[in-house]
């Protein structure tokens, strides 16, 4: 793509974004979603090639009806009270169809299955803006609505950790499993919405920080699928050692900063006595942890057979690892000891 | 005139019904302009004139586009008209859903009386929805910069979507 | 809720059900999420034209702009469906299951 093309495509997505992140007005949130979905769709096709032009139909297909329907609840809203506003929203039906949609643009569980099919057809840093930047707007929406129907949030929220974890289980394909691990941390979001927004927003920010750099890693060294991630080894060897901390961390293992929202999030469940829904998210937590675990052991824990040529290819080629990834890399696995300091930031 | 509104209101369902129940595409836009010319006359009797005139402007425009494409683009040897049998089952059963969805609305009390607004006197100029209309070259200004710069906007985006040798025509040879 | 609101309810729904029923050509599906606009400018419109609320007289015309460019882009999608799949069949576009 040319690149002052792509330039205007990029300010669109972020003014989308911005225009519905600055919005008290439902209009001019839809308004921030379409420009969005419009900027994003070239950006999706860019390659051409037909998987990428499937993608950016499929995802137009499920974002317009989704965004009229959003715009749908908020006229009915309208007409029974009167009100625009986004966070005075008071009558049902609206906020539950509301809901479901903005977990439809996002790709949250029972709405979830274009997520995986969409992401397939990206190259990985397109997928990335589309699991991080993407969700942004229809998620601070969401933020908004968070005292309103606490059923349905919980639903979808419980939905989308097991579903998120058993989607995963089976697929050989990174981004598939990037994107059901996408669904999942979605899923942890939602269940603690209603309880601490606080939480749900730190949530998705360590979300969007770990899940950076392994994007940016599996993209850097071209592993599309379970049985390439051997050649992480060969190619960059500190950050084949790096990654299965990485994944774990998305998985949420103690020492990592993955564990920090699962902890927090769990502590405020079982404050509140909600000590079923706390076992239910804490056991279907065990799902995703199941395929990060697979991945690292097939990254690094285990040595493929390879011929003596190829073990060395570091050498003739220095990758220089991008500055992105050099500095994620550091927080999504080492802040755990900086929990306090981000409780006091954040709650 | 509450004669014209009931017409108008009932030819919209059931247009839509028959777009909805997918026959040909071509048949389907024809179906869809007959409904937007239903929701002007709608339009017009609740007093918006001029927003009429302009979807109606819109609308023929842009289901005249579709109209092409869809002629373009037609390879069924066989369309699937209106009465073709699963078009008119889907029609049918569409038609009926409403039409229950409706009674047990009236019945339990959720939808009731007509509410038929009519504002309209008379075409002028100093209707409120032309009022309305100069505000946005006005106060809300910043709206018409942001609906003007979505449209630049699709215009490169179908640009970039649709360029090159191998992409340019509408057909694959 | 008076009648003529649920005649745009009811036509906003058969336009969503006909969008997510249908699994043949992307035009039918795009001619469904026009019907599905025409049903929110009427709902947006005669909102403000019953509640007299003049400054939101101009919005029916912003959602008419958006409508329009979601209708190019959806058409632009499809030729670049037709071009890269040969088809523009919503039951062709497989190759992202695997």
């Amino acid at each position: 793509m040319n690149p002052i093309t792509l330039s205007m495509f990029t300010t669109a997505l972020l003014s989308g974004t911005l225009i519905t992140l600055s919005s008290t007005n439902w209009l001019m949130a839809w308004m921030g979603l379409e420009i969005n979905t419009m900027a994003i769709i070239p950006i999706i096709a860019r390659k051409h090639h037909p998987r990428a032009t499937e993608a950016a139909t499929k995802y137009f297909l499920i974002q317009a009806p989704a965004a009229a329907t959003i715009l749908f609840c908020a006229i009915t809203n309208a007409w029974m009270t009167g009100q625009w506003e986004i966070n005075q929203m008071s009558t049902d039906l609206p906020i539950i169809l509301i809901l479901i949609s903005l977990a439809f643009k996002m790709g949250m569980a029972p709405v979830h299955s274009w997520l995986p099919d969409v992401l397939q057809g990206l190259d990985l840093m397109t997928g990335l803006v589309l699991s991080t930047w993407q969700k942004l707007a229809p998620f601070y929406l969401i933020l908004q609505l968070h005292s309103t129907h606490s059923l349905t949030l919980i639903l979808l929220g419980t939905m989308s950790i097991l579903v998120g974890g058993w989607g995963g289980l089976n697929q050989t394909q990174t981004r598939k499993i990037l994107a059901y691990s996408s669904i999942t941390h979605m899923g942890w979001m939602l269940v603690i919405l209603q309880f601490s927004p606080e939480l749900t927003l730190m949530t998705f920010t360590l979300y969007v920080t770990m899940t950076l750099p392994v994007f940016m890693i599996l993209h850097q060294n071209n592993t599309l699928s379970i049985n390439k991630l051997p050649i992480l080894a060969t190619h960059t060897p500190t950050i084949s050692a790096l990654i299965p901390l990485l994944l774990l961390s998305l998985g949420g293992l103690p020492p990592l900063t993955g564990f920090i929202p699962k902890w927090l999030i769990i502590q405020k469940m079982s404050h509140l006595g909600l000590f079923g829904l706390a076992t239910i998210t804490a056991l279907s937590g065990l799902f995703s942890l199941y395929f990060y675990l697979r991945l690292s052991y097939i990254s690094s824990i285990t040595m493929s057979p390879s011929s003596n040529l190829t073990t060395a290819t570091w050498r003739l080629t220095p990758n220089s690892i991008p500055l992105g990834l050099k500095t994620t890399i550091v927080p999504s696995m080492m802040l755990l000891p900086l929990t306090p300091m981000i409780n006091s930031l954040l709650l | 005139m509450t004669f014209i509104m009931y017409i108008a209101l009932l030819v919209m369902v059931v247009g839509l019904g028959a777009v909805v129940a997918h026959p040909s595409p071509y048949f389907g836009s024809l179906t869809l302009v007959v409904v937007s010319g239903a929701a002007c006359v709608v339009l017009i009797v609740y007093g918006g004139t001029f927003l009429a005139l302009v979807m109606f402007l819109v609308y023929l425009g842009g289901m005249l586009v579709v109209f092409a494409y869809t002629t373009a683009l037609a390879a069924d040897s066989f369309p699937y008209t209106l009465t073709y049998g699963d078009v008119m089952l889907y029609w049918t059963l569409y038609m009926g859903l409403s039409l229950i969805c409706y009674v047990k609305c009236t019945v339990v009390g959720v939808v009731e009386g007509w509410d038929l607004f009519e504002n309209w006197e008379e075409f002028g100029i100093f209707e409120s929805d032309v009022r309305g209309m100069a505000l946005m070259y006005s106060d809300v200004g910043s709206l018409l910069l942001i609906g003007g710069w979505m449209l630049l906007l699709t215009l490169i985006a179908v640009l970039e979507l649709c360029r090159g040798n191998s992409r340019g025509a509408l057909r694959a040879v | 809720m008076p009648s003529t609101q649920f005649v745009f309810f009811t036509m906003f729904f058969l336009s969503l059900g006909g969008i997510t029923f249908y699994r043949n050509h992307i035009l039918s599906v795009l001619l469904c999420l026009e019907g599905l606009m025409l049903s929110l400018f009427l709902l947006l419109a005669i909102w403000s034209l019953e509640t007299n609320t003049t400054l939101f007289m101009a919005t029916p015309m912003l959602l008419l702009a958006f409508s329009a460019c979601e209708a190019g882009l959806g058409l632009a999608l499809l030729i670049a469906t037709t071009r890269t799949h040969g088809a523009a069949n919503l039951n062709s576009l497989t190759t992202l299951r695997w």
